[in-house]
Formats: structure tokens, C-alpha cells, sequence
């Protein structure tokens, strides 16, 4: 348990610290989409089945996707990579943490009480729970769920419509 | 009380199996990249470098601007994907759900149809 998750959070850590410092964006997009597998394992640890899931199903696949696409579709893909930004801000921003951390959080953190919380006699997070729950008593939810879904894409389809093809419906 | 516990047991077990699966799926893709890169003679020369496409010299940078009409497409695959997602938990449930699940999850399907057939009425699924 305690060697998976070390080996997740690592990973985790890693892939998130290159999304943010590589200069290709579409490296940046792929270390990002190992830091969302990564936290689907921790999700997994965390016995949360269905957001392992919705992790990869959604983030992995569509987000990820969303995001390459978004950079295909701008002008400039690549950063120039040998331009390094000259960033004088660094120190005082690590400061500035440190100090926050030092006063304000350990004191909070230190002074909470963590009252155990008590054991837990049967589990049951399982998606089959989830979805005799979304069958039954969340059955209108679902149905809205739907409904946004479709005006999601209804948006999206007057958004992707371009204005000079309008026009040339309107001509004809 | 042994009972969770078997079940815990038997739920890291499980996504044990998945991990190794991983594990040798990412050692299965890098060996032969590894053995090449080992054995491959090194010998880059001018047109050795050229990158190759059918034979024809590729022109342009291949980091192109694309249509923002694609981007309808990848849109589209978000709201089916999510749609996905629902149907995950319904799956697992199938045989505790009855006729009712069955008929919640149509509407909820058909709902979703309306809108790939908007989307087919109005010709954005023709690839120009």
C-alpha cells in the first residue's frame, strides 16, 4: 500500500512539475495526462472506483484530447525553446510561502484536533451502490444530466459554425 | 468484520494484477526501442535525416494551425464520452436495476441521440 502509493505521488509530482515547466506544449499536455493517471491510481488506493473512472474515461480521454486539439488549433505550438524566462520573482515567491507556511499554517494544522473517526463495519462505495442509486431515487437527475449534456453541444455547435458559412447559407 | 476484510484483500489483488499488466505493457513497448537504439549502427548523414513521407519531400512546418471547425469533433467526443461514464455504474448495476433502470437509461441515451442527429441534420459530421 505505502510502496504504491510513494510510486503514484512520485509519478504524480513528477509528470505535474514537467507539465509546468516544459516549453512544447504538447509534452506539457502528455506529462499532464500521466499526472491524471497517476491520480486515478490514488483514487484506486482510496478504494473510489468510479472516480478512477471518470478520471481516465474523462480527464485521460476527452480532456487531454480537448487540450491537444486546443493547441493544434493555435498559431504557435511550440514555445521557443532556447528563450528562457528570466524569472526574478522566484525567491521572493518561495519566501512568501515559506513565511504563510510557518505562521499561518503549521500553527492551524498543529492546533486542530483530528478526532479518529470510527471503524467502519462494512464498505460499500462500490459503482454497483452508485448506480442502483442513480437508477432509482436520482433517475430525474440523470435525465437532466442529459439535458445539459445536449445543451452542451448545441453550444458547441453554433460556437464551431463559422460566420462566413452562415453567411453563405443566407445568400443561398 | 473478516468479511471487509476479504473484500479489501480481494480489491487490491485485483488492481495488483492491473498494475503488473502496466508494468509489463510500458517494459513491452520500450524493449524493442532500448534493443534498436543499442544495436542500430549510427551513421546520420544529410539525406539519411530527411524526413520521410511516401517518397515525396514533405513541404511546410508540421506544427500547422488546423480549421476551429475540428474542434467540434473532439467537443462532440467530451459529450459522448461523458455519457460513457453514466452508463459505467448502470452496467455494474444491470441485474439489481429491473425494467425501470432499463427504461431511466433509454431516455437518458435517446436524449443524447437527439443531439447526434441535430448535429447530423445540420452536416457538421462531413468531413470537408
Amino acid at each position: 500500500m505505502i510502496i504504491a502509493f510513494s510510486i503514484l505521488s512520485v509519478i504524480a509530482v513528477i509528470s505535474a512539475l514537467l507539465a509546468v515547466r516544459l516549453r512544447n506544449l504538447v509534452h506539457a499536455t502528455l506529462t499532464l495526462m500521466a499526472f491524471f493517471v497517476a491520480l486515478a491510481g490514488l483514487f484506486i488506493l482510496l478504494m473510489a472506483e468510479f472516480l478512477a473512472a471518470v478520471q481516465i474515461l474523462v480527464y485521460v480521454g476527452a480532456v487531454g484530447i480537448l487540450i491537444l486539439f486546443a493547441i493544434m488549433l493555435t498559431q504557435q505550438v511550440t514555445g521557443n525553446v532556447k528563450e528562457h524566462i528570466e524569472a526574478h520573482g522566484a525567491l521572493w515567491g518561495l519566501a512568501g510561502a515559506t513565511a504563510v507556511l510557518l505562521t499561518l499554517l503549521l500553527p492551524a494544522i498543529l492546533k486542530t484536533a483530528l478526532p479518529l473517526q470510527p471503524v467502519v463495519e462494512t464498505i460499500d462505495p462500490s459503482v454497483r451502490a452508485l448506480g442502483l442509486n442513480l437508477m432509482s431515487p436520482y433517475a430525474i437527475a440523470l435525465q437532466v444530466i442529459a439535458l445539459l449534456l445536449t445543451a452542451a453541444l448545441l453550444g458547441a455547435v453554433v460556437i464551431a459554425i463559422s460566420p462566413e458559412k452562415s453567411e453563405e447559407e443566407k445568400k443561398s | 468484520m473478516i468479511e471487509t476484510y476479504i473484500f479489501v484483500a480481494t480489491y487490491f489483488y485485483h488492481y495488483l494484477l492491473i498494475a503488473i499488466l502496466g508494468v509489463i505493457a510500458v517494459i513491452f513497448a520500450c524493449t524493442p526501442l532500448a534493443i534498436a537504439w543499442v544495436l542500430a549502427p549510427k551513421k546520420p548523414g544529410k539525406t539519411k535525416n530527411e524526413s520521410y513521407e511516401c517518397g515525396i519531400e514533405s513541404k511546410g512546418d508540421p506544427w500547422m494551425q488546423f480549421k476551429v471547425q475540428y474542434y467540434l469533433y473532439a467537443l462532440a467526443f467530451v459529450i459522448f464520452d461523458i455519457e460513457a461514464v453514466f452508463l459505467y455504474p448502470w452496467a455494474v448495476a444491470f441485474t439489481g436495476v429491473g425494467l425501470g433502470g432499463f427504461i431511466a437509461m433509454s431516455v437518458f441515451i435517446l436524449i443524447l441521440v437527439e443531439s447526434l442527429i441535430y448535429l447530423w441534420g445540420k452536416g457538421l459530421l462531413e468531413w470537408k
